[in-house]
């Protein structure tokens, strides 16, 4: 299987053979997590970081009332925490949602990774710049769109990001969040997510199946959502190198 | 935890068929406070002058235990 990090990569940067090859060989050992279960909470000082490699994954704030506040959704390709050695402890916890498969790379190897390939930093200061990125953006979801239009974004966000790592058709993906998730991600309520879904259903923007999102018309849910890719900085395709 | 339902109503029913589990008819109460006004934020741009929503929360018996209602009123002044 090509490691959906480098799949994520390669549709920004041209990345060496031996790049690549450093990329897979610390990404060899992986674990099985179940689903529902945190990798890191809040005030750990982890020692190595996560890679998520197959399943979806959020980044989560438990909140004084014991609920959750989700303010990152991560699928395979996504690091977890590529900088916290750099803060120190973690602000917020990470969790899975389905079962996933992560690795975990010392942090002492990343640094290594990122001092050895220069070309391979870039590429993770992308990463982690487009994880702002996508930040920002719910951030103006949450303060300027309204309900239905938030979940549709979301929806849209999800498409693209997992076309980059194959695992969307064009209009289509294996979806194993919850009302609540989706709840927890933008800040309704169980009941006004509920209602939202059933609008986008009866608008025939989003169609649910079996655990697939499906979205019959995706140029109309854009327009719905007002969705602009451009926050992902998929393109151009950028050297390795920074220009001199 | 007993489990709380959350019928809204606007014109048209949307019943809710999950529910929630909550820690007593308190919190679920609260919980009434919170979605009712911020759906109908979300709502009463979309339509017109005068709109009401109203929740019906029941127990797992189908049992009402509260129920709440927020009206929008608008009125032009100019024509």
């Amino acid at each position: 299987m090509l490691n959906p990090f480098i799949q994520k990569l390669g549709r920004r940067f041209v990345l060496s053979g031996s790049e690549e090859k450093a990329l897979t060989d610390a990404s060899a050992r992986v674990r099985d997590v179940p689903s529902r279960t945190a990798l890191i909470s809040e005030g750990d000082v982890p020692d190595h970081v996560h890679l998520i490699q197959k399943g979806f994954a959020c980044r989560y704030k438990v909140l004084p009332g014991g609920g959750r506040s989700i303010v990152a959704f991560l699928i395979p390709g996504d690091f977890c925490d590529l900088n916290v050695s750099i803060l120190g402890e973690m602000d917020h916890s990470i969790g899975t949602i389905s079962s996933c498969d992560v690795v975990r790379i010392p942090r002492s190897v990343m640094n290594d990774l990122s001092g050895k390939h220069p070309g391979l930093n870039r590429a993770l200061q992308w990463a982690g710049l487009v994880d702002e990125a996508i930040l920002r953006e719910w951030l103006v979801c949450m303060g300027r769109r309204s309900a239905d239009e938030q979940v549709a974004h979301l929806f849209c966000e999800f498409l693209i990001r997992l076309q980059v790592v194959g695992l969307a058709t064009e209009n289509s993906y294996q979806f194993p969040l919850i009302q609540l998730d989706l709840g927890d991600a933008t800040g309704l309520s169980n009941v006004h997510i509920n209602r939202v879904l059933q609008e986008l259903r009866r608008l025939g923007l989003v169609v649910f199946k079996e655990r697939r999102v499906t979205l019959p018309d995706v140029a109309a849910i854009k327009a719905y959502a007002g969705f602009n890719p451009n926050y992902l900085h998929l393109h151009p395709k950028a050297p390795p190198y920074p220009a001199m | 935890m007993p489990r709380y339902f959350f019928d809204i109503h606007d014109g048209q029913t949307l019943r809710d068929d999950e529910g929630m589990d909550l820690a007593g008819p308190e919190e679920a109460a609260r919980q009434a406070k919170s979605v009712l006004p911020q759906i109908a934020a979300h709502e009463v741009p979309k339509d017109g002058e005068h709109q009401a929503f109203s929740v019906l929360v029941t127990d797992e018996d189908g049992h009402p235990i509260y129920s709440a209602a927020v009206t929008y009123t608008g009125t032009w002044l100019i024509r």
